[in-house]
This record gives C-alpha cells, structure tokens and sequence, in this order.
C-alpha cells in the first residue's frame, strides 16, 4: 500500500510506555529525534527506547544506516533532539552538539571498514587511550574475548569475513564505549557463520551488558536478536516494538509486509460485541468482519476505536491458520464458541520452503490465503494441488491493522 | 559426424588466423614505438667520446650545476609536499564553492609552456614585479638565485604532488575516518594515523615524480634563474656555446639519476607490496 503524505502525518507513534516522554526519566532511554532534508530523501526519524538491544529494521535504502550515523556524530541533522541517558549529544534548538569523538561509541560500520595498513591487534589497540601495559592487557582480553587469538600480527585482508568482523567488534569494543551501533553486521557473511555469529553478538550483548543498536534488513535477524524494533522506511519510522509486537501486531499493511504478513485483506465491521466473563479486566470487543462474503472473527485491539459498518483492513496471521484435508463444515460457518470460522479451499499452489510447506489455498469468494504446513503434516493429510481443504481460522489469526485506507482513528 | 567435426574445425581456425592478425600488428605498432624510443639511448653509447668523459664530468662548473640542481629539486619538492599534500586532502575531501574550478586549475602549469610559465613567475616575482619588487628593494633577489630557481620547479611540478595526493586520499574509504572519529581521535590524529599512512603509496609516487619533473626543469627555470647554472642550462649553455660531443658527457647524469630514480620506484614497490604507484 502506498501511503500519501497526509497518512503519514495522521500516525501517531507511541513511546512504549504510555506516560509522556517529558516525564520519563532519562536514565535508560534512547531518546531520538532528527531531521535532515536531503535530495529527493527526508530523513524524519523519531524514537524512544529503552537500553538494550535495539534493531533498525526496513529495506535498503529506508534511513536506516543515516539514522546510525546521525547518532554517531557522523551525519549531521538539521534538526535534532538526541538524548542518551542523561547526556545530551545534539539539541539544534540549544546549539548543542557532541562530536563524534566524544559521544564514546562503538560504531562497526557495514563491511567493517578495519585499518587495511594495521594489524589485528594495531586495530583493536587503536581507540584505547591508556599506558602501554595497560594497554596491552586490554588487547589480549579482548583478543581472547572475541576468539580472535593467534591472529594477532595478520591484516586484515589475510582474515575471513567472520574474523573481520570479531576483530571489529573488539575494535569497538576496546574503547569502552556506553553503546554500540553495527550497521548491517552480518550481511556480508555466508549464512552458516552469519547464524553462529548471531548468537555470539547475543551472548556478547548480554556478557559485556553494553546497548546495542544494529541495522538490518533481515526480517529473521530482527526477530532474533531485537529486544525492541524500530521499524522503518521511507526516512520515517512506522513502528516501534517488541519483536514480538511488530511481528504479530504490525500496524500497518506496510510494516506487515516487511515482516512477512503477506495476507492483507479489505473488510467491513459488520458486528461488535463486548466479551467479558464478569471481570473489567476481560472485557473484550469482538468484531465480527466480512470479507469478500466470508465471515471471520478478530479481538480489537483497546486502543481502536471502532463502529459498525466501518472498512478496514486485516492482516493474517498464517501461522495461527489451520488446514483439514476433509471438508466437514458448511460453508462460511461460524463456531462461535471457539470464535473460530472455517471455510473451504482448493490448494492451489504449493511451495516447499525448508521443513514447511506453504499451500496456497483459495477460498470461496476467490481470496487466496498461503498457509504454512510442516512437511510431515502435509505429508500426511496427502495434501497437493487440487486439494479441497477446510481452513481453520480462529479469532487470534487476524489481525486489525490501525490505519486502513485511513478512516481509523488511532486513540 | 564428418561434417559436424569439419565445421568445428572451420569455426575454431577462423578466430585462431584473426588472432594472429591481431597479435602481428600490436607486436609492430609496439616495437616501432620502442625503437624510435630506444634508439636514440643506444646510439648516444656508441658516439659518445669516452676519453673525454672523464674530465667533463669532473669539470668543476659541470659538478656546480649538478649540485644546483639536486639541491633545489629536493628543497621544492620538500616544499610542493608540505603544501600540496593538504591541498590534495583538501580537494578530496571537502566541498567548497569553486572547487571544481579548483580541480581543473592545478592542471594548468602542466599545460602552460614552461617558458610561458617563467615568464609569468618573472612578472610577479622578478626585480619589477609586484612582489619581487619590494624583496629586491629589501635586497632579497629572487630573480637569478637558488630560490628563484626552485620558485620556478615549483610552479611546474606541484600538480604532480596535487593531483597524486588527491586521488590516493579519495581512494581512501571515508567510513575508515569515521571509525577512527567514533574511536576518539581528533582530526590532527586520524589525518597522520589513518588517512597519511594509506595514502602513503600515492603520495610517494607523486613526490618522485615531481622531483623528476624538477629535476629536469629547463624552460621556466632559464626564464626565471639564468644564475646559477642547473644541470639543465649548464647543458644547454654547453651546447650552444662548445658543441654537441663537448655536451655529450654531461647526459650521462641525467641518464644515471634516471635510472637510479627508476630503479628506486622498483624496489618501494615490491616493499610496498606490489601496489602500483606510477
């Protein structure tokens, strides 16, 4: 979906915490907000998050290595508000502006950018500012640290990808940084060593207990590693999250295509109705939507307002959905009880993808839905192209997105 | 089968007779531009009158120029590095208003006739200039002496110092800076730990070939410092004034420079592993 600008400006985004940013304390929050006009590209980045491990995500070419940047001193804004804890390292309103050199961060740029003219252990040497001995202590701590042992005297053209970028990191690291910013850290590894290297980094993270912020494009990557997601694209950010949240919740259709919730239909509120088993705390609002004259049940989220008769759009969550070979249910029937639908199908087509399958289906009123089945499953409810399939989907499947063709208010 | 093996074989011998064609004229356009280049080498060993090498070399005007020559190459070189080196880095580096102008005006001396270019430097700088004027007065000359001698090597060579230090900072990746910014270190400190080091290479070659260039210097530096006498005008003054196998001698220096020069270039090469300078 193509947003205007106008959609755009009408999303709101939420701290993760509910109280106003001003009242928060400083102490553990990242606190960002930068602008910079540039040709063709507005960069308009504004985030909070708490201290940990946070991860850019969007595609190429999104603002998210020129947001790591503006952080790191090295790209400067025209407008920005940049808190880190209590420090203030750009405030444009009070002419403040804390040079690269003194923000004390560990920046491990894509492709490493290592000294080519130093050796290993000249580059990790290269950000200490210490005595000689105090020094070399520190080099052999990291040297062992990061597994980099016995390399000491190469350069960095005589090591692998994956050595490069340990030898980056304790770079980084050497300078006793307060955060740490990896733009895109594993793409250029081959997929085996790029695995081994992300449980490393997370086993880093929670070993030296230092903030990391780490750019990526990888949908896997992000879910992986991030504590929180900064989701963004076009120089803006659309989503601010767990993992979990933005995977599962995504906002929009947008976010939900950059994180493989391909499944996105248009529908009609048809029904509300409150669900509640007598405490407050349960009460939910169950919508009722119709799509292309299928029925299917969705929570709302508290913070939708919603009214019948209202369009808006639905993601699906595939994963939640199930296919039965037999076909024992009516068309579009509704189990209220589980507030599950079922509806029938024909496969058609299937894609194997690893241990899973995905199976295509279409539906009664010809919308398609790829569902992903386990091999063993697929196998063994002798599904293939042409199959006439029952496909469950219970309420938790779909998923009401904010700011559908943008007739919903977002609280 | 027959047919199909006969039409490879047509197919095959067909680029293999281009080729030949191909490698015959590079071999002789090259080696025609090689003997005109080499020949003139060669020759000057069989003409030359060895018995009189000796004492024409040892001629005391003859070691005076020699020493001349070497003395204010080496001192404008030393100079085109301590000012061209950060203007290189400048112009690669940074974006200013008329820096493409810029860009193309160092190339400028390369262009000039080097007479043009002493003549030029004389206006400025010679007894009348608007410069050299008020020096003079002061009794600073800097027409005919050893500075006006390496003001003259300066304006012709420097672009090679330039131009060889801007494209060995622009081939340096900027986030390799960024890094050493992110790492603490100051502008002073990240120019002489990062950027001065792996621009070493360029920076090098473009110092020997300016020296060169000075070196050999002939046409601004006789405009600009007849006095004293460069290895250069001491030859040409030689040549005018005794004859042509009187001067012979004297390009037996130039010849041994040459190739010393050479020779050196070589060796920091393989030292610099491999990277091409020149």
């Amino acid at each position: 979906m193509v947003m205007t600008p106008r959609q755009r400006a009408d999303i709101k985004l939420q701290p993760i915490d509910d109280t106003p940013l001003a009242e928060q304390s400083h102490a553990e929050m990242f606190s960002v907000a930068v602008r910079r006009q540039l040709p063709g590209f507005l960069l308009d980045i504004a985030f909070a998050v708490h201290l940990g491990l946070t991860v850019f995500f969007g595609p190429s070419g999104a603002g998210k290595s020129l947001t790591l940047q503006t952080l790191a001193g090295l790209f400067p804004a025209d407008q920005a508000l940049i808190r880190f804890g209590e420090q203030v390292w750009h405030d444009s309103a009070k002419r403040i502006f804390v040079p690269a050199q003194q923000r004390r961060i560990g920046y491990v740029p894509q492709n490493y950018a290592l000294f080519p003219h130093l050796t290993v252990e000249q580059n990790i040497a290269f950000g200490i500012t210490a005595s000689r001995i105090e020094k070399r202590r520190r080099v052999a701590e990291l040297l062992s640290l990061m597994q980099l042992s016995g390399l000491e005297r190469q350069h960095p053209a005589q090591l692998s990808g994956g050595q490069q970028q340990r030898v980056a990191l304790a770079r980084a690291l050497a300078a006793q940084p307060q955060v740490l910013l990896l733009d895109e850290p594993f793409s250029s590894l081959d997929a085996p060593v790029r695995e081994a290297l992300r449980d490393e980094l997370r086993a880093l993270q929670q070993q030296v207990g230092i903030p990391m912020i780490m750019v990526t494009h990888d949908a896997q990557e992000a879910s992986a590693l991030a504590d929180t997601m900064v989701v963004i694209n076009a120089g803006r950010v659309l989503q601010i999250g767990s993992q979990e949240a933005v995977f599962r919740s995504p906002r929009t259709s947008a976010v939900a295509h950059m994180v493989g919730m391909h499944t996105c239909w248009q529908g009609i509120v048809t029904t509300l109705h409150q669900q509640s088993d007598g405490t407050p705390a349960s009460q939910q609002m169950i919508a009722i939507i119709e799509v292309a004259g299928l029925q299917v049940y969705a929570h709302v989220p508290r913070h939708l307002n919603m009214t019948q008769g209202q369009d808006i759009e639905i993601g699906i969550r595939t994963d939640e959905v199930r296919l039965y070979a037999d076909s024992p249910l009516d068309n579009g029937t509704l189990r209220s009880r589980h507030m599950s639908v079922a509806m029938s199908g024909v496969i058609v087509r299937e894609q194997p993808q690893g241990i899973i399958y995905l199976a295509t289906v279409r539906l009664a009123g010809g919308l398609l839905i790829s569902v992903p089945v386990m091999r063993r499953e697929y196998r063994e409810q002798a599904f293939a192209v042409g199959s006439q399939v029952t496909v469950e989907m219970p309420s938790d499947a779909v998923h009401i997105f904010e700011s559908p063709a943008g007739s919903l208010a977002v609280e | 089968m027959q047919q199909a093996a006969s039409t490879n074989e047509r197919t095959a011998s067909r680029p293999r007779q281009r080729r030949a064609g191909w490698g015959i004229a590079l071999w002789f356009l090259g080696i025609c531009l090689l003997v005109y280049l080499i020949g003139p080498l060669v020759y000057f060993f069989f003409v030359l009158q060895w018995p009189i090498v000796p004492a024409a070399l040892s001629d005391p005007e003859a070691l005076q120029a020699l020493s001349t020559s070497l003395i204010s190459a080496t001192a404008a070189t030393i100079l085109m590095g301590l000012f061209g080196i950060p203007l290189g880095y400048l112009l690669a580096r940074y974006s200013f208003p008329g820096r493409n102008l810029l860009n193309i005006a160092i190339y400028l001396p390369l262009v000039f006739p080097p007479v043009v270019s002493g003549i030029l430097l004389l206006v400025l700088y010679g007894p009348y200039g608007l410069i050299g004027g008020p020096l003079t007065a002061a009794g600073l000359e800097v027409d005919d002496t050893t500075v006006g001698i390496i003001l003259a090597q300066i304006f012709v060579a420097a672009p090679f110092v330039i131009v060889s230090a801007r494209s060995a900072f622009e081939a340096i990746d900027p986030k390799l800076e960024q890094v050493a910014a992110t790492l603490g270190k100051g502008r002073w400190s990240l120019f002489w730990h990062v950027s001065l080091p792996l621009a070493r290479g360029g920076i090098i070659s473009g110092l020997i070939l300016a020296w060169m260039r000075a070196l050999g210097e002939f046409g601004a530096t006789v405009v600009m410092a007849y006095h004293p006498y460069t290895l250069p005008v001491y030859t040409y003054v030689q040549l005018t004034g005794i004859g042509v196998p009187q001067t012979l001698p004297l390009a037996l220096y130039a010849l041994v420079i040459s190739a010393s020069v050479i020779g050196l270039i070589f060796i920091l090469q393989r030292a610099g592993g491999g990277r091409a300078w020149l």
